[in-house]
Parts: C-alpha cells; sequence; structure tokens
C-alpha cells in the first residue's frame, strides 16, 4: 500500500526509494512477528494447548446488570470443556433463577442468567454461578446501580455531553487554524510534535486501559495481552489498507500532504471509543 | 428462611397466579416450572412469577428427584440378620461395602464423587438393641483405604482408628451394643476430613432394652458437600440432597408422636442447629438418657453431635424445619413437615404445573 500511495501522490526519487527500502524491511520482518505472536498465543501463561492435566470447566461472569427487581449475569464457557449450569446464587446463597437461551454451554458460548432478586442501590454483591461438576464461579460488583434505560431523555444527554465532549472542542481548535497558517518552521514543527505526543500518549494511555480491562474481565483462556497486540495490528493495518484505498480512489492529496494519516487518526480514536463503549463495565 | 407472614401470603398468592397459568397452558411434565409456547414460568422466594424463554435453575422449591431418594432413606433402619445365640443374646450381623469411585447427582444437575458404605450417602442406619452382639463384615471395594469407626463402646481392636482395610481387603467387627442412644459411625482414614467430607457415615441406633414410646420415627443427618473442594460447604442439607423435604415435604400425622434421630455430620463449618417452626421438642443430647435435657426449638450441634427429638403437632398445615443459621438454610439445609396432609399433597407443593392449591393459603412460614 506504501507503494500505491505513493504513486497516488506522485512522489518519487530518493523519498520513494527510502519507503521502498522500508517496506523491504517489514516484509522481511512480519514472518518472524507472525512466528512470535503465534508462539505468544500457544506458551503463553494463559493457554492449556499443551497442559495435559485434567481439563477443568471455566465459566466467565463478563457482565453483571442490575434491572427491575432481577440481576442479570452474562456468563460465557470459557474452559476447554462444555459445562452445564446448575445454580445460580446472590451473595453465596442460592435463589432460583432463569437461563437463557439455555444451561449448556460449548465453548466461548455464550448465556444469560436471570435472576429475580430486590437489590438495593449501593449495595455491594456477589453473583455466583455453579456447574454441573459442583464448581462455583463469582464476579463481585462494589456497588449495584440500575442499567440505563433508552429513553429519550438519556439519549439527550448522551447527545449533549457528546457535543461538549467531542464536537466544542474540535471547533474551537479550529479556531487555532488561522493563527497557526502564518507560524514559522520552528513553531509550527513543535505544535505538530505536540499534537502526535499526545495522540502518541492516549495510545499508551489506551493500552494500559485495555491491558487493565482485559486483566479483571477477560478470561484466562483468551489470552488478553496477546489479544490487545494482535487487535492492535490488525486494526493498523485494516486502517492503513482503508486510507490507502481512499486516497488512491481520491487522487489528489490533500493539502499539506497529511490528510489520510489524519483520517487515520481520527479513524483510529473513533475505534478506541467504540471498544471503550463495549467494554465490561 | 423465615418468611414473614406477608410474603408467604406473596408466596401463596404467585403459586396460585402459577397454578392459573398453567391451568391455561398445557402443563410441562417438568415440575417447578410450567410452560406454554417454548416460555417457562417459575415463582421466587417472595412469590414474584417470572417468565423466560430459556430454563429453569431452581433446586429450591421446584420438586425434583435424584438417583438417591431422601424420603425413603428417612424411615429405613436396617437390623441385621438376626440370630438367638445359645445364651439368649441376639447376634446381628450386617453386611456393609465401602466404594469410592461413584459420581453422583447430588443436587439436580450437580454431579459429585461420593464415598459410600453401601452406596448411599448417608450410609444405612444400622440399629440394634442394648446387649444385642453385633457383627459387621466389612468389605472395603474402593481404591483407597477405609474403616468403620463407631462410636460407642467396644474394645480398641474393634475402634476402626489402626485396623486399616486396604483396597480389596475386609474386617469384622464386634462388640454388645452399648449404650443406648443416637450414635454415628464413619470411616476414620487420614486425611479423615476428606474421608467423612466425601460421604464415608451413616447413623447407628441402640434402642432401650424395655424400647420407647411408639412413634414416627425418622432419620435425620445435617451434611455437606464440599463439591468444589475449596474446603468450604457448597450446599447444605438434612439427608444429602439440598431442599430436598422443601420440595417433597415429610408427611406426619395430627396428634402422632414423631421421633427424630438427628446427627450432626458438617465438617468445615464448626456449628450446625435444627430449629423446629410452630412447635417445641423435647431434646435429648445423644439419646443417652430416658429424661429429655430440654425443651425447645433450636438445638445447636458440633460436629458429630446428635440427640433425639421428640414432638407431637396439635394442628395441620406446613411446617417449616431449618438451620437456624441461615446460610445453611438458604444453600439447602430446609425442609417442611406436612401434618394431616391429603394423600399426594406433598407432589403438588412447588410443583406449579400440578397447581399448589393446598400450598396456598397455607404458605410456609
Amino acid at each position: 500500500m506504501a507503494e500505491a500511495r505513493g504513486a497516488g501522490r506522485g512522489t518519487g526519487g530518493a523519498a520513494g526509494g527510502r519507503r521502498r527500502a522500508v517496506a523491504a524491511a517489514a516484509g522481511g520482518l512480519a514472518p518472524l512477528a507472525a512466528v512470535a505472536l503465534m508462539a505468544a498465543y500457544m506458551l503463553g501463561p494463559a493457554t492449556d494447548a499443551l497442559d495435559l492435566g485434567t481439563a477443568l470447566p471455566e465459566l466467565s461472569i463478563e457482565e453483571v446488570g442490575f434491572a427491575d427487581g432481577e440481576i442479570r449475569a452474562t456468563v460465557r464457557n470459557t474452559g476447554p470443556i462444555p459445562v452445564e449450569v446448575a445454580v445460580a446464587d446472590v451473595n453465596d446463597r442460592i435463589h432460583p433463577a432463569a437461563i437463557e437461551p439455555d444451561r449448556s454451554l460449548e465453548r466461548l458460548e455464550t448465556a444469560v442468567v436471570r435472576i429475580p432478586f430486590d437489590w438495593n442501590a449501593g449495595e455491594p454483591y456477589r453473583i455466583g454461578v455453579t456447574v454441573d461438576d459442583g464448581t462455583r464461579f463469582e464476579r463481585a460488583v462494589e456497588s449495584a446501580s440500575a442499567l440505563p434505560e433508552p429513553t429519550a431523555d438519556l439519549f439527550a444527554v448522551f447527545a449533549l455531553v457528546g457535543t461538549y465532549v467531542g464536537v466544542v472542542p474540535v471547533l474551537v481548535g479550529m479556531l487555532w487554524l488561522p493563527f497557526m497558517a502564518r507560524m514559522r518552521g520552528g513553531a509550527y514543527a513543535f505544535i505538530l510534535a505536540f499534537t502526535a505526543g499526545l495522540l502518541l500518549f492516549l495510545g499508551i494511555d489506551a493500552a494500559e486501559e485495555a491491558a487493565a480491562i482485559s486483566a479483571e474481565s477477560l478470561a484466562g483462556g483468551l489470552n488478553g495481552l496477546p489479544l490487545i497486540a494482535t487487535v492492535s495490528a490488525a486494526s493498523f493495518l485494516g486502517l492503513h489498507v482503508a486510507s490507502g484505498r481512499l486516497s488512491a480512489r481520491g487522487g489528489a492529496a490533500a493539502p499539506g500532504g497529511g490528510g489520510d494519516e489524519a483520517g487515520e487518526a481520527a479513524a483510529g480514536c473513533g475505534a478506541r471509543r467504540l471498544g471503550r463503549w463495549r467494554s465490561p463495565s | 428462611m423465615g418468611l414473614g407472614r406477608r410474603q408467604a401470603a406473596m408466596a401463596a398468592a404467585g403459586m396460585a397466579a402459577v397454578a392459573a397459568a398453567a391451568a391455561a397452558a398445557a402443563a410441562d411434565p417438568s415440575p417447578g416450572a410450567s410452560a406454554s409456547g417454548g416460555e417457562r414460568v417459575f415463582v421466587t422466594h417472595t412469590g414474584a412469577v417470572v417468565r423466560t424463554t430459556g430454563e429453569v435453575l431452581d433446586p429450591v422449591y421446584a420438586a425434583q428427584t435424584v438417583e438417591f431418594d431422601p424420603l425413603e432413606y428417612l424411615r429405613s433402619f436396617e437390623y441385621g440378620m438376626a440370630t438367638e445365640l445359645a445364651d439368649g443374646t441376639v447376634l446381628r450381623e450386617y453386611t456393609i461395602v465401602a466404594d469410592d469411585d461413584r459420581v453422583m447427582e447430588v443436587a439436580p444437575g450437580v454431579f459429585y464423587n461420593v464415598w459410600t458404605f453401601n452406596g448411599t450417602v448417608p450410609g444405612p442406619t444400622i440399629r440394634a438393641t442394648e446387649g444385642d452382639l453385633v457383627r459387621i463384615h466389612f468389605f472395603n471395594n474402593g481404591s483407597k483405604p477405609h474403616t468403620m469407626h463407631f462410636h460407642g463402646i467396644h474394645e480398641a481392636r474393634f475402634d476402626g482408628v489402626f485396623e486399616t482395610v486396604g483396597p480389596g481387603g475386609r474386617f469384622t467387627y464386634e462388640w454388645r451394643a452399648e449404650p443406648v442412644g443416637v450414635h454415628p459411625y464413619h470411616c476414620h482414614i487420614m486425611p479423615l476430613e476428606e474421608h467423612i467430607a466425601h460421604g464415608l457415615y451413616g447413623v447407628y441406633i441402640v434402642d432401650p432394652a424395655e424400647g420407647r414410646p411408639p412413634a414416627d420415627e425418622m432419620v435425620m443427618v445435617l451434611n455437606g458437600l464440599d463439591t468444589d473442594f475449596d474446603g468450604e460447604n457448597n450446599f447444605y442439607a438434612a439427608n444429602t440432597v439440598p431442599f430436598y423435604y422443601q420440595h417433597h415435604p415429610i408427611r406426619i400425622g395430627v396428634g402422632e408422636p414423631v421421633r427424630v434421630y438427628v446427627v450432626n455430620m458438617v465438617e468445615f463449618d464448626p456449628i450446625n442447629n435444627f430449629h423446629l417452626h410452630g412447635n417445641l421438642y423435647h431434646y435429648y443430647p445423644t439419646g443417652t438418657d430416658t429424661v429429655p435435657s430440654f425443651y425447645t426449638d433450636m438445638v445447636t450441634l458440633s460436629q458429630t453431635e446428635r440427640g433425639i427429638m421428640e414432638f407431637t403437632y396439635d394442628y395441620p398445615g406446613r411446617y417449616l424445619f431449618h438451620a437456624h443459621k441461615v446460610e445453611f438454610s438458604e444453600k439447602g439445609w430446609t425442609g417442611l413437615f406436612l401434618v394431616g396432609g391429603e394423600e399426594g399433597a406433598e407432589e403438588e407443593y412447588g410443583g406449579a404445573a400440578a397447581g399448589p392449591a393446598a400450598a396456598a393459603g397455607q404458605g410456609y412460614g
């Protein structure tokens, strides 16, 4: 894609040569990186691919939600064998419950356990599920609070918050544009470096957060850190390919030549927001 | 449990609602939950009626059975093969086989490797009369060493502690039945906690020579199951199966004397207890005396502590009995006496599909 993009922009000569060299080096390193990633999945501390011991059931309670008179737990079979859910409990006390769609969970299959329970807002709860071999799995919630209902009010509030944190700052930033356009080389480079640093910080922060969330909520069998690395690499490559295609189709380069990089950064930030929204609270 | 009157009324109302729902739809054969067009209905502690498109997980109220039948065990007594010796002594011979490889459904949907005497947890209730010669032919059919250690009076060589019986081995225990009372027996191989918690225990009753007054007699072993081996019990029960007598109430008569032989075999927890609703019982600790020590509705029992409870209900209805250590009762050690109930009424309780008309109006508080 670097080739296509370079051709699309009409750049050539020394810069093109450097790009070709980098591409060649990347081509040589990529298979090694793939092997390293595979080894991380196969031999990582969380994997049981080479474990010859007794296969034990594992169930992850990924989400706990508090509805009206009911506690809902999303469970996933993250172990090496199928399990049957037998008993649900709240604070280690057995309660009648329902499980949807059914109690038999194949590997990685999920179900929702619905426990009718008059929970109290602000109190901590431990939600437990016992499977057919008698093993109990638990997830603690620090403070119960109701799941938000999708009302018009809620959408209005979210729209307002989105405007404040997403739209207004961008507009304010754009007010700077005429001022920045008059800047000379050194100052302009400083602003660009500052922006790049901010984006880098966001990237590191996101990685840290991903690691924390995966440590807390993701079953060991899903290999949190290698999964983050894989998804990050795949997202980067996907965005790169997409932007290359787009700029090749568009033909003319954006003013300043940074349009596609800016687009990639924006799309990356958007993807991160989407990921945060879906991540277990 | 200790449901208040209001909650009981709500529960009854809820059950009546379920009965109506079930009657409207063709009842699902699975008890506790009725179904119509793929939707199932069940009732909670407080009487809330819940509908689901999935499956119901209800070991508490839904009448379900497993391989072991606590109602059958309740009133089963093994008197052994009796022969009269030349001196007039009655010899009672029992055959007990230990196993440790069975996986049994101990609660609906929960399977556990039980170690058993004669195939069940608890093992058979061995009963003799004071002065009888008791002879127990013990066979170890398991893969680990086991013994039988009886509480009571006997020679050291029959104590079942140092006389290890290896896999495939056998041993004969013998003694005069004494003292009068209710006693536990259990395997005494180390690690002891493991052998007991897996189920190698049972009840041994020695009747006084003159007998006890006639009564509806039953045995309750208070036990627990640590199904995930974390040193804490996941389930508790009277006679192994959690909540069993909750959805299969024990039928007794109005004005009929009842005698319960209670033995606490719970491991891991220091105490257990026994609370009776709507009544008090005369309590004979260890059953060794003929004069009761207490008239109470609550006794606390440590490990292998046991006694005899005698009571009579004057009023018909459903009466709870349960551990007042509520953690235990909410994990299975709870049940119901159905006093003066009609034939088949116990099958209806909790079985929404059958229409819990009997439950409505009586509640279970």
